[in-house]
């Protein structure tokens, strides 16, 4: 059985999908992470200015625009720690709807992310019928939480890719799994 | 070895084309490769050798067929993926083939074998295999059905293939039978997404295949549209709670899908209502809208609800267009038309038919719909509901906003009536049924009402908004009116129905409640009797472990076993005891499982009646051995406050009570925890009514006194009921007969045997008897009096707190105290201590001689005197004739003879009060003793000497004295002589008794008396000697 391809999509590819890519690679999985959102946000000065990027920006570029803009600030609420980490595991964020490769299974973690996985493969056309399933676990936007999401993420992958037959058991597996982790999942399968 | 492969692969196809027709055969040879990934590669290379070189197919559709019975699942999805892009291009390619050759038609029909088994894969057992075989689906409909105006077309070109694309007289591909079979396939698509047990990963991708059928065949939008709404309101029961969020979520997004694209223009009523019951907001409709014209918008704002009630009607005639579109296709090829509208036309006299019947029946329930008439018909439906709600219904429900007004309930007479219409009762249906005959259009009514029966299945409502009123459109039918003719559904077209796969649920109907308890019990009855075949089977425990799961089992207690199998076990007590424990212990076990759980107390209750049940059997049998009651008792895990109960009425049974009063000691040291319970049982005991009872009780609690944990207790519960005796009326509980309010002795009894049974154990209680005797009535008084000899002797007269209360004697317990010094020197000399006491009383406090009587042996005798004189003998408690009577009876050793003398004299002097009477009962009393006292003879020539008409008395003590031997005490005997003197003559016939020795010592010491007894005896006649 060849290793399941995983996709880990949050909004901006930098917290959450980044941690848990970091954690996943780490733990052997082939796995990618990806951003579904319009641009790239991260936390500014105040809740109603944050510091927009393109997806074109590299990890490294950002980190030294954040740095030459506030160092104290930025390394206070931990943004440069991350973007130090998030250098180290690839070059620069990815738009999950730019990208072309196929996925086995796609997480994402946060809702509004999730629709705009559905939406996007609305707008694919399906050609070869692989199937690709779309789960979805909310994980909230700060450090700490994607850490433990991290976590919870690679508890789902382990259970997805130690299984015989995915597409036959996977409603019984994330049924299983929402109610170890209590956490609330949604789940739906398109095709490539 | 795969890597190996696609090198080749990669070579042959890509790089070298020419070589492709070369290394085919080699490649497909390893098609029976053990390994999986193997022969997943071959299918992978022969879908890319079709796609490069359509001639193949020829060769290779063979080999696909042969992969598609493969039972590798992965091989299975592989192929289908495959065959799902293969059929398209194998139609393009056949089609571009004008001269049919034999190999062409052969491929053709593989491929249509190849469809065929994909379509029955939709009963798989394999969840990925049915989802590909939903794509392949939309694959094979997309290419058999035609290219739409309003159709979106795919981006990449090649990828589009459709029917109108195809060449118009082509032998083998006949467009219209292709038509045909497109539509019915997407029917069997449809009937796949209304299957209740379709997993939410197959429904997500056949809503996801209806969309894009949807969408790029607008000419289906008709068809999808209800079918979501059919779905949405009947979400299939299997699907967890999460999963219907995820469906639900994922309708949304198809529907958002369908609102986008101009051909739904006429459905958005529809769709913006199932989207508005998916919790969407208005604004994200409006964004999602195309250009609607004004009149449309007007119309949805108009009314939400009215326009659900308008277009249901619509939405009914329209989802069958397309069916019978194709019904009329069958009929005649030649009317095929490009155009929806003219299909409407053509047919539009049988819709229209329908939708009368629908509107009909509808008129005709809206008078029906009384308030009453609807509660009736909610109540009727709550029967049919399931145990639980289904997590479909809990999602989707959403309150009733305008319940109530007319509008509401033109819309329900209208859903009912949609519901009776479909299995074809109403009016209605008669009313149009009966113009079809004429019309002689009948076969094709009937072809329709099949369809819709199959379309809308009668729980769809389950999801509705009016969801409890409609469950059961037949029964709502008998309740309104009677019932009529169902339409016959022509046999033979109900078999052209596709097979479906077999599901119990779905034809079987659940039994009514009575119907499965007398199942049930009929099941266990019989388990039950079959004992003896499982002892002769030597399988008696395993018999024993059914019954008890059974019975404990919660299904049972809907008709409640227990009752059946407690008396099972009390028929035959000696052989099932071991099957009575067994069932205690599984209760047991139940309610250790519930503890703290929310069945705790169900749990409890039972255990509780399992134990009470067969303990009151036990002791309602009154042949049982004891033994088995008393062993149930001590090895149940828990005793209940009911089994206690039990315990204690076993208790009350006189001919048990001693057994069964040993078996609650033995409980209470066993169970500590219950101790004092068990210990209260025994004090009721005590005060029971019977005395057999009672004194076995008081037997136990007298052991337990000695106990220093119990004694507080006991003290306590004898002192209440000691003090009941205060009150003018008995207390409540002792009470029998209600109409006697008056102390019995036996109550008495009850109330106070207790306290005094305790009383030698401790002798400080003493004063609170004394107390209580002083408020207690004359009546209880006597009782008690009567009642202290064992106490009083048990606590002996040398007790510190007898004595004490002797000392203290409180005022009105005087009798009480006369009375235990009574018992006290009853039957030994009183202890010089105790006479003390007695005295100190009489001297200081009470001077009152009665007290003295009773130790009076003990009193030196001038004080007995002195007392006497003090006295008013009159009104002493002790009668003359005592006074008298213990007089004579001083002992003589303690006493001086003289002072008795002179005491006996004062007495004679009292003339009035020691008159002939009191003096012969005094000397009958002492002539009657067994030694009689000495100065007996005295008091008797004293008595002659006041009264000499006593004489003939005292002839008769005389002889008396003779049978008691009188000679053989001295002084005695000198009386006795000197009487005989005083009364001569009479009182020669009694010397004359006396035996001869004795008669000459008579002589000896009064000779004066020789001759007149000679004279006497001279004198005797004959007769007389």
């Amino acid at each position: 059985m060849p290793k399941l391809q995983f996709a880990v999509v949050c909004s901006s590819n930098m917290n959450r999908s980044m941690e848990a890519h970091r954690f996943m690679s780490k733990k052997g999985y082939c796995v990618q992470s990806f951003g579904s959102g319009g641009q790239v946000k991260l936390p500014g000065s105040s809740a109603d200015k944050p510091n927009v990027f393109s997806f074109e920006w590299r990890y490294e570029d950002i980190l030294e625009q954040l740095k030459r803009k506030d160092r104290h600030l930025y390394t206070q609420n931990g943004v440069l720690n991350m973007l130090d980490r998030n250098r180290r595991i690839k070059e620069r964020p990815q738009r999950f709807q730019d990208f072309k490769g196929k996925f086995d299974v796609i997480i994402t973690l946060e809702e509004r992310v999730y629709d705009q996985i559905m939406e996007d493969f609305n707008t694919r056309e399906s050609e070869t019928m692989e199937s690709v399933h779309v789960i979805n676990l909310d994980i909230q936007d700060n450090h700490e939480e994607a850490t433990i999401g991290a976590f919870v993420v690679c508890e789902l992958s382990k259970r997805l890719e130690d299984t015989e037959d995915l597409d036959n058991d996977i409603d019984e597996l994330l049924q299983e799994f929402e109610e170890k982790s209590k956490r609330r999942i949604i789940h739906s399968v398109h095709f490539y | 070895k795969v890597e190996k492969l696609n090198q080749v692969k990669e070579l042959v196809i890509n790089k070298d084309p020419e070589m492709l027709d070369n290394f085919t055969d080699e490649v497909v040879a390893f098609q029976a490769d053990r390994s999986q990934e193997v022969r997943k590669f071959v299918v992978g290379f022969m879908e890319e050798a079709c796609k490069k070189d359509p001639e193949l197919f020829s060769k290779l559709l063979r080999n696909f067929y042969m992969l598609l019975v493969d039972n590798g699942v992965n091989i299975l999805k592989k192929v289908i993926q495959s065959s799902t892009q293969l059929y398209r291009i194998c139609v393009q390619w056949i089609s571009t083939h004008t001269n049919v050759s034999s190999t062409l038609r052969a491929s053709w029909k593989t491929m249509c074998q190849i469809q065929e088994r994909i379509f029955a894969l939709f009963d798989s057992e394999n969840d990925g295999v049915r989802t590909q075989a939903v794509k392949f689906a939309e694959k094979v409909i997309l290419t058999l059905s035609e290219r739409h105006r309003l159709s979106e077309v795919p981006k990449k070109l090649e990828l589009c293939s459709s029917l109108d694309q195809l060449p118009n007289n082509h032998t083998i591909l006949v467009k219209s039978d292709l038509k045909s079979l497109g539509v019915s396939l997407l029917e069997k698509l449809l009937s796949f997404v209304a299957s209740p047990a379709i997993s939410s990963v197959n429904l997500m991708a056949a809503m996801g295949t209806l969309t894009t059928i949807a969408k790029q065949r607008p000419q289906f939008i008709p068809t999808v549209v209800p079918a979501f709404e059919t779905l949405h309101a009947n979400l299939p029961p299997t699907l967890a709670k999460t999963q219907v969020t995820s469906v639900r979520k994922h309708l949304k997004m198809q529907l958002l899908n369908l609102l986008r694209h101009p051909g739904s223009i006429e459905f958005h009523p529809q769709i913006t209502n199932l989207l508005y019951d998916l919790g969407t907001s208005s604004s994200e409709i409006a964004k999602n809208m195309p250009n609607v014209s004004m009149a449309s918008k007007d119309k949805k704002s108009s009314s939400k609800k009215r326009a659900t009630d308008e277009m249901k009607g619509a939405v009914m005639s329209q989802s069958k267009k397309p069916k019978i579109e194709d019904d009329y296709n069958d009929e005649d090829d030649d009317e095929l038309s490009r155009d929806r509208k003219d299909v409407i036309t053509s047919t539009s006299r049988s819709i229209q038919q329908h939708n009368a019947a629908i509107d009909m029946t509808a008129d005709e329930i809206l008078p029906l719909l009384t308030s009453e008439n609807v509660a009736n018909l909610v109540l009727l439906s709550m029967v049919m509901l399931p145990d639980k709600i289904p997590d479909a219904f809990q999602a989707s429900y959403t309150p009733i906003e305008s319940a109530g007004t007319s509008e509401q309930m033109k819309h329900l007479a209208r859903l009912l009536s949609i519901q009776m219409t479909a299995v074809g009762i109403g009016s209605g249906v008669q009313y149009t049924a009966d113009l079809e005959a004429k019309e002689k259009a009948k076969k094709q009514l009937e072809k329709e009402k099949k369809e819709l029966e199959k379309k809308i299945p009668i729980q769809t409502v389950i999801g509705g908004t009016t969801s409890v009123e409609v469950v059961e459109p037949m029964e709502t039918k008998q309740e309104n009116k009677p019932l009529e003719p169902i339409q016959p559904v022509v046999p033979i077209k109900s078999l052209q129905r596709r097979m479906q796969g077999f599901h119990l649920a779905s034809i079987t109907k659940p039994l009514s409640l009575d119907a499965k308890d007398k199942i049930i019990k009929m099941a266990v009855l019989r388990v039950l009797k079959s004992e003896r075949i499982a002892i002769a089977g030597g399988i008696h425990t395993r018999w024993q472990k059914i019954l008890t799961n059974l019975q404990v089992c919660r299904l049972c207690f809907m008709f409640n076993l227990s009752p059946a199998l407690a008396r099972f076990i009390l028929a035959d007590i000696r052989n099932r005891s071991q099957l009575a424990f067994q069932w205690l212990y599984e209760e047991f076990n139940i309610y250790l499982e519930n503890s703290r759980g929310i069945n705790d107390k169900a749990a409890m209750e039972n255990y509780d009646a399992c134990l009470t049940g067969l303990l009151q059997g036990l002791l309602e049998k009154q042949d049982s051995r004891e033994g088995l009651f008393t062993k149930l008792v001590l090895q149940a895990p828990l005793l209940t406050d009911a089994a206690i109960k039990v315990v204690h009425s076993y208790c009350e049974e006189e001919r048990r009570s001693h057994g069964a009063m040993m078996l609650v000691r033995s409980l209470l040291s066993h169970r500590p925890t219950r101790k004092m319970q068990f210990l209260r049982v025994l004090l009721d005991l005590c005060t029971f009514k019977l005395e057999k009872v009672r004194n076995d009780g008081l037997e136990i609690i007298q052991e337990l006194y000695s106990n220093l944990k119990y004694r507080d207790f006991i003290e306590q519960y004898a002192v209440t009921n000691l003090s009941y005796l205060k009150q003018s009326e008995p207390p409540a509980d002792l009470v029998l007969d209600e109409s006697d309010k008056n102390w019995t002795e036996e109550q008495m009894k009850q109330c106070f045997q207790l306290f005094l049974s305790l009383l030698p154990l401790n002798h400080s209680l003493v004063h609170r008897v004394s107390v209580v005797y002083v408020e207690a009535s004359a009546n209880i008084k006597r009782v008690v009096l009567h009642s202290l000899d064992t106490p009083v002797h048990g606590m002996g007269m040398s007790s510190p707190e007898l004595l004490k209360l002797v000392e203290e004697c409180p005022k009105g317990a005087e009798t009480l105290v006369t009375r235990m010094l009574h018992i006290l020197t009853d039957r030994e000399h009183p202890s010089p201590n105790l006479v003390c006491k007695v005295r100190d009383l009489y001297q200081k406090r009470v001077p009152d001689v009665r007290f003295l009587i009773p130790v009076i042996n003990g009193l030196e005798k001038h004080e007995v005197l002195a007392r006497h004189f003090n006295s008013e003998p009159s009104v002493s408690a002790v009668s003359p004739t005592e006074l008298l009577i213990a007089l004579h009876t001083i002992d003589q050793s303690k006493a001086d003879v003289k002072f008795v003398i002179k005491a006996t004299s004062l007495c004679f002097a009292e003339k009035s009060i020691y008159t002939s009477e009191v003096l012969v009962t005094v000397i009958n009393h002492l002539v009657e003793m067994p030694v009689i006292p000495t100065l007996l003879m005295r008091t008797v020539i004293q008595a002659l000497i006041t009264y000499s008409r006593l004489s003939g008395f005292v002839m008769n003590v005389l002889q008396r004295l003779i049978m008691k031997r009188v000679w053989e005490q001295t002084k005695v005997w000198e009386g006795f002589i000197r009487c005989c003197q005083r009364m001569k003559p009479q009182s020669f016939q009694v010397l004359l008794q006396l035996p001869p020795a004795w008669l000459s010592n008579v002589f000896e010491t009064f000779p004066d008396m020789r001759e007149p007894l000679l004279q006497y005896v001279n004198k005797l006649t004959p007769q007389q000697v």
